[in-house]
Order: structure tokens, then sequence, then C-alpha cells
């Protein structure tokens, strides 16, 4: 019974990771690498 | 309270049958974290976003862990102390700084903690509560992996609403417990840590406010086991409160009254109640929880960003939210008060108590957010258990009704069924269910991943908001500083920043953000004047938090072409000391005062504040470049050398052009003054 329910987990997490890819937005990223710190 | 009691009268779609008994209860609990933990893995990559700088990489307080008694003192809000009125969450954010420094991996993994922490203490209140296994583990699974805790999971300084959880639900099971201790001296031990832990989960935010009242629900609807005797009850319920107005009385302390963002003297006109009234803003506070019911339920349009307004109570919106929320209400007191369904009483009626301290009956700055819904979900997330438990056996008992043996006795129908495949088909609903929210959950959390992924983000969603294109366009600007200044492409970015900055100021035309926009703007083209006019404004504007806009206005003064040199010395030297006054934790204060005064040619004050700077925030970049110009400017190669080989990891961060002058700089100086440790003008050097 435990194999089974670890098998359940395991499964689980691949069907959320393969739907989280399914329902990510793909957004640009602005390349924005600004260690300033600059008050102004 | 034990396991066979709690299943004595449990529905029969909340227990296991024999044979799926064999799992232990604990290795189904362990199991379940263990998938949210791997699931919000990915976490661990993000950056910090939001208030992070604020409150953790830019807060200098957390380095003064010596001073910490001055959180019980309304000296903090005079210092202006971040999250002052959250004494809980600023010790946790000083020891977390100690252990973890400003690493944002590391953070983000200790939310990531948290949040399988109050999973777990969720599971261990609803076991004590008397709850069966399955319905303990699908409610727990639930809440681990709900969609709309993406934002208060993912983004580190709303670890508030993790810790407030975590603490209230170690307060409700101490309340729990003290009902079955076995001496009386025991009994008021518990008490008192369920007082203690109450008043530290209001501490950390006071979201946990409204908790004592789901524990009195808990225990007088009682749907697993008899419930407490009104005494036992009675004093439970006035240990917790007991812990709140504790919490209460330190923000009253603090602020002078039970608001830490306004006062009846000082309105704020951040919040949208001073400028609408109250009205409009409870009528649209309406619809607001029931799109949070929607999204719990149906994880779309979740967005790190919507956009406060106030509503109209004859809009029809409005009425159906209003009748929709009565309706839920009065089906909840129905079931109370007749003693029947007493699981969907405590559900609805829990899920009404815990929305309370976020339901804007007390202005807050944002009407508001995914993050808000974090502890409300709570009961949300047993109801939904238990209907998809329902409705799975419901299922497997339609799917396959064959398999029920003849012979088996007609007083037990409702049995779960032996094997996997009755287990399966029960489970199916809650299966789909959780791996459906948890892919949204991990996909909405990558929005969260980098500031502007976010304010991209956010302006999509709610292109209405001031705050989400005034933030868009200084993450624009960040991008104009590593463009070639005179290159078509840096005009190009700028034109954007200005569209931005003038959307945000239409938008909202009291609103410091976008009056800070047209500032960095106006620094970025060198126009200084301007510059100072609006942050000048912004100033004005601005109820709080300040601290980078004085230390802007004290740095620009110097460079206003229209004032004289002692005019420009007077203001700059007059917006530093306000800002030292007012914000004696701020590094960035401490960093242009000493900026100021090493380009005034007054070294040893430059000296002070630098290493002042420096102490407040060692991570930060500006402060060693500048302590290492100070060193050079002053000829002292020995000095410089040694900023230049001890931060060199936090020197790789600056620009490659900045890092190749820098060196250039120093063995310059190395060849004009060689150096000898008597010859050093700075004894003790800049930082070591």
């Amino acid at each position: 019974m435990n194999r089974k329910f670890f098998t359940l987990l395991l499964l689980a997490a691949l069907s959320i990771a393969a739907g989280s890819m399914a329902c990510v937005s793909t957004i640009n990223e602005l390349n924005n690498d600004d260690e300033g710190d600059g008050a102004t | 309270m034990s396991e066979a009691a709690g299943r004595g009268i449990s529905r029969p779609w909340e227990r296991l049958s024999a044979a799926q008994r064999e799992l232990s209860p604990r290795v189904i609990l362990g199991g379940l974290l263990g998938l949210i933990a791997v699931v919000l893995l990915p976490l661990a990559q993000f950056r910090f976003v939001y208030d992070d700088w604020w409150t953790i990489v830019s807060n200098g307080f957390l380095r003064r862990p010596g001073e910490l008694a001055l959180l019980l003192s309304p000296e903090a809000v005079a210092r202006n102390i971040p999250d002052a009125f959250r004494p809980t969450l600023v010790v946790f954010d000083v020891l977390t700084y100690q252990v973890l420094g400003t690493s944002s991996h590391l953070h983000h993994l200790l939310s990531v903690a948290l949040h399988v922490l109050v999973c777990g203490l969720l599971a261990r209140w609803l076991r004590l509560l008397g709850a069966g296994v399955l319905l303990r583990a699908a409610t727990t699974a639930m809440f681990g992996l709900l969609a709309i805790h993406a934002e208060a999971v993912a983004v580190v300084s709303y670890r508030e609403d993790l810790l407030a959880a975590a603490l209230g639900l170690l307060a409700l099971s101490a309340a729990t417990r003290s009902a079955e201790a076995p001496t009386r001296a025991r009994d008021l031990g518990a008490l008192a840590l369920a007082a203690a832990l109450s008043a530290l989960a209001c501490g950390a935010k006071m979201s946990a406010a409204t908790l004592p009242a789901l524990w009195v629900l808990a225990h007088s609807l009682s749907p697993w086991r008899l419930p407490l005797s009104r005494s036992r009850r009675a004093l439970g319920f006035a240990a917790l409160c007991l812990g709140v107005g504790l919490a209460v009385a330190h923000t009253a302390l603090l602020h002078g009254g039970i608001s830490p963002y306004e006062t009846a003297a000082s309105p704020n006109p951040r919040l949208l109640a001073t400028r609408v009234g109250l009205g409009p803003v409870l009528a649209q506070s309406t619809q607001i929880h029931l799109a949070y019911l929607q999204q719990m339920i149906a994880p779309f349009g979740l967005s790190p960003e919507y956009t406060d307004r106030g509503a109209s109570w004859r809009d029809p919106a409005t009425v159906l939210a209003t009748a929709s929320l009565l309706g839920l209400a009065l089906w909840g007191v129905s079931c109370a008060a007749r003693r029947r369904r007493p699981l969907t009483a405590l559900v609805i009626l829990g899920a009404f108590v815990l929305a309370l301290p976020t339901s804007n009956l007390v202005a807050i700055p944002n009407m508001r957010a995914d993050r808000f819904v974090y502890l409300m979900s709570a009961p949300v997330c047993l109801g939904l258990s238990s209907a998809l438990l329902a409705a799975g056996d419901w299922l497997g008992r339609r799917a396959r009704p064959r398999e029920r043996p003849r012979e088996r006795p007609r007083e037990r129908p409702r049995e779960p069924r032996a094997g996997v495949h009755g287990l399966a088909w029960r489970l199916a609903p809650l299966v789909a269910f959780c791996v459906g929210q948890g892919a949204v959950l991990v996909a909405t959390a990558q929005n969260y991943r980098t500031s502007s992924h976010l304010w991209t983000t956010a302006l999509e969603r709610a292109p209405d908001s001031a705050r989400a294109h005034a933030l868009y366009a200084e993450t624009l600007l960040s991008v104009a500083r590593n463009t070639p200044r005179g290159e078509l492409s840096h005009t190009l970015i700028l034109t954007r920043v200005e569209g931005h900055c003038r959307v945000a100021s239409r938008l909202d035309p009291v609103y410091e953000l976008p009056e800070i926009c047209f500032a960095r703007l106006a620094v970025e083209r060198r126009s200084w004047s301007e510059a100072l006019r609006r942050f000048s404004r912004a100033l004005a504007v601005s109820p709080d938090r300040n601290a980078r806009i004085l230390a802007a206005l004290g740095q620009i003064a110097l460079d206003v072409p229209e004032l004289d040199t002692e005019e420009r010395r007077r203001r700059s030297a007059s917006w530093i000391a306000r800002g030292l006054r007012e914000y004696p934790y701020a590094p960035e204060l401490h960093a242009v005062a000493g900026r100021v005064a090493h380009l005034t040619g007054d070294p040893e004050t430059a000296l002070r504040h630098y290493r002042d700077a420096r102490t407040l925030a060692p991570e930060r970049l500006q402060t060693t470049i500048w302590g290492l110009e100070l060193a050079l400017d002053l000829g002292d190669s020995r000095a410089a050398r040694k900023i230049w080989v001890r931060d060199r990891k936090l020197l790789g961060r600056a620009p490659v052009a900045q890092r190749a002058s820098l060196l250039l700089r120093i063995r310059e100086v190395e060849r004009l003054f060689p150096s000898h440790p008597r010859a050093s003008i700075l004894t003790d050097g800049v930082f070591y």
C-alpha cells in the first residue's frame, strides 16, 4: 500500500509540473541587472 | 482524542477501509507534506521583490539585534522601523537575517518550509478536533497546493501571513489540548501557552486576530466529537483573546489607535476609505470577497496587483455579491442553529470570521490581495475536501455497483470498499482538483520570480493601476541605465518610461510613485532642477517610507544649476539631517550623507557615515564603491586595495566598466602614492 501511495504522490507531482508548464504565461523579461543601489 | 474516537462519528467518505488502513497516518501526512515541498521547490530560484527590499535587504534595523527592545516603545514608530507594529515578524526577520543573510534563495526556501509547517499544523489541529485521517490528509493537500497561496509563499516579505498562520494554529492546538490536560497545572500551562502563541501570531500579522472565534466555533459545532463544556470553551476563548488583546494594546501603544495605518489626527491618503469614504469601499469589498471564493474554487484571475476602487451599493455586481454572501452566511447560521450539518456551519462561519481582519472594515492600504486569503482558505479547504470526498464516494458507488458483495449485511451499506480500486474512485475528484490547483499555483508563482517579471505581469493584469505603471517604468529605467547614453535605444526607453509616468500620474495625481517615476527619469536625463521639483512633490504627498526620497533630495540638491553653491549645500544638509533624524536605520541615507560630505571635502564625516551605512547594510554595493573611492581620493592605496581584495565578491556585482575603472584607479594610486602602513592616511582603513 505504501508503494502505491508514493506512486500516486509521484504521479501527482509530475502532473502538477506538466500542468504548470502548460499554465505559465510567457512574458519577455526585461534585462535589468541594476545593482547600483542608488538613492536617486 | 484517540484516532478511533475520531472516526466514531466521522462520515463514511472520511474513513479508510481496513485494507487502506495499512497506511499509517504519519506516512500519509509526511508524504503529502513532502509533495507540497517538492512542488514549491522551484521558488528557491526567485529573487527579492515587492517589499522585500524595504523589510529585509535595506532594513538596517535587522543588523542591530541589540536594539530589539525599541519595538516595545513608540520610539519604534518615531524611528520608522519597518513593520514596527508587527514585533514577532521583525524579531523573526532579525533572526533569519543573522542566519541566512540576504540570500534570496535561502529566504525563499524558508518561506516554503513555513508553508509546509502551516500545512502540518493544520492537520494536527484537525486531528485534535477528531477529524478522520482521510479528511485531514485531503484538507492538508488542498491547503498546501491551493493556487491562491502563490503570492503568500512566493514573496519573502509576505511570510508574515505564513508566520501568523503557523503561530495561530499552534495557539489553537494549545487551547484544545488544555481541555485534555490531566492536571490543573498542565491545564493552566496550556492556556498560558495558547495566550502567548496567540499574541505572537497577532504580532506577526493581525489576520490571526479572529482565530479565537474560529476555535469557539470548532468546539461548539464540533463536527467529529462531543463539544467541550461551556466553561472549557470560555476558558480557551479567554486565553486566546488575551493574546489578541496584548497585540492590539501593543499597536495602540505604538500608534495611538488600533490601526497602524492612520489615526483620527492624521488621515492616510493611501487608504481609499480616506478619499471616498467607507461606504463605497465596503460595497466593493463584497465583490472582492465573492471573487476570493471563486478564485479558491476556480483559480483564474489571480494577480499580483489589483486596483483599489469604490463601488455603489446599487451596482448590480454589489447587489449580487452581497446577496450571495448573505445567503452563505444565513446557511451557515441556520446549520449551526439547528445543530445540523455542523461541518458546513464550521466551514462557512469559520471562513467569514477569518475574512474579517482584511475585509476593509478597518481601512488597509490594499483593498484586495491574494495573500489576504491565506488563513481564511483553511476552513474553505476543509469544506471543499469533504465535498470532494463525498463526491468521490458517490462516484465509486455509481461506477462499480456490482462489486458490492450480495452477502454484505444491509446495515452497513456505506462502509468504504476495501482495496485500491475503491480508494482510487473515492480520491479521483480530490486528486484532480489538487493537481489542477497545484499546477496553477506553480505557474502563478512564476509571476513573482523577479521585480521586472512581477511588474510586467501586474501591468498586464491591472492596466489601470498607477502603482503598476510607475514601478514598471522604474524597471525600464534600470534597463536604460545599462544602455549606452546617447544611443537611440536609450532615448527610446526613456520615452517609454515617460509615457508610463504620465499614465500613472493621470490615474492617481496625489500618489508619490508617479512623482518618483518622473524624478528618476529626470535624473537619468540629468535634468537636476526637474528631479528636485518632482522629488519634493513626492515628499509632500507621501505619508511614510520617505528614506529614499530624502536621500535623493540630499544628493540632487548639490547639482541644481539654478542655486548658488552655498544654497545647494544648505539644502542638501537640511534634507540629509531630516532623513537621518527620521530614518536612522536607512543605509541609503547614511551612504548619501557620506557621499555629500565626501564631495564637499569633509573626509572625516564621509568616513563616519560610510561606516554607519556599511554597518546597516554590509551587502550594499554602492556604499562599498563610494568607500573605495574615498580611499582613492585620499591617495590611500593600502585601504583601497584592502577593500578591493576583501569585497571582491560584492564588487563583482558592479558593471564591468565600473570595475575596470576602479582597478585602474587603484593601480594609478599605488603607483603615485606607494603606501606604507605608517604613511597610510586612514589608519583603520575605510571598512577594514
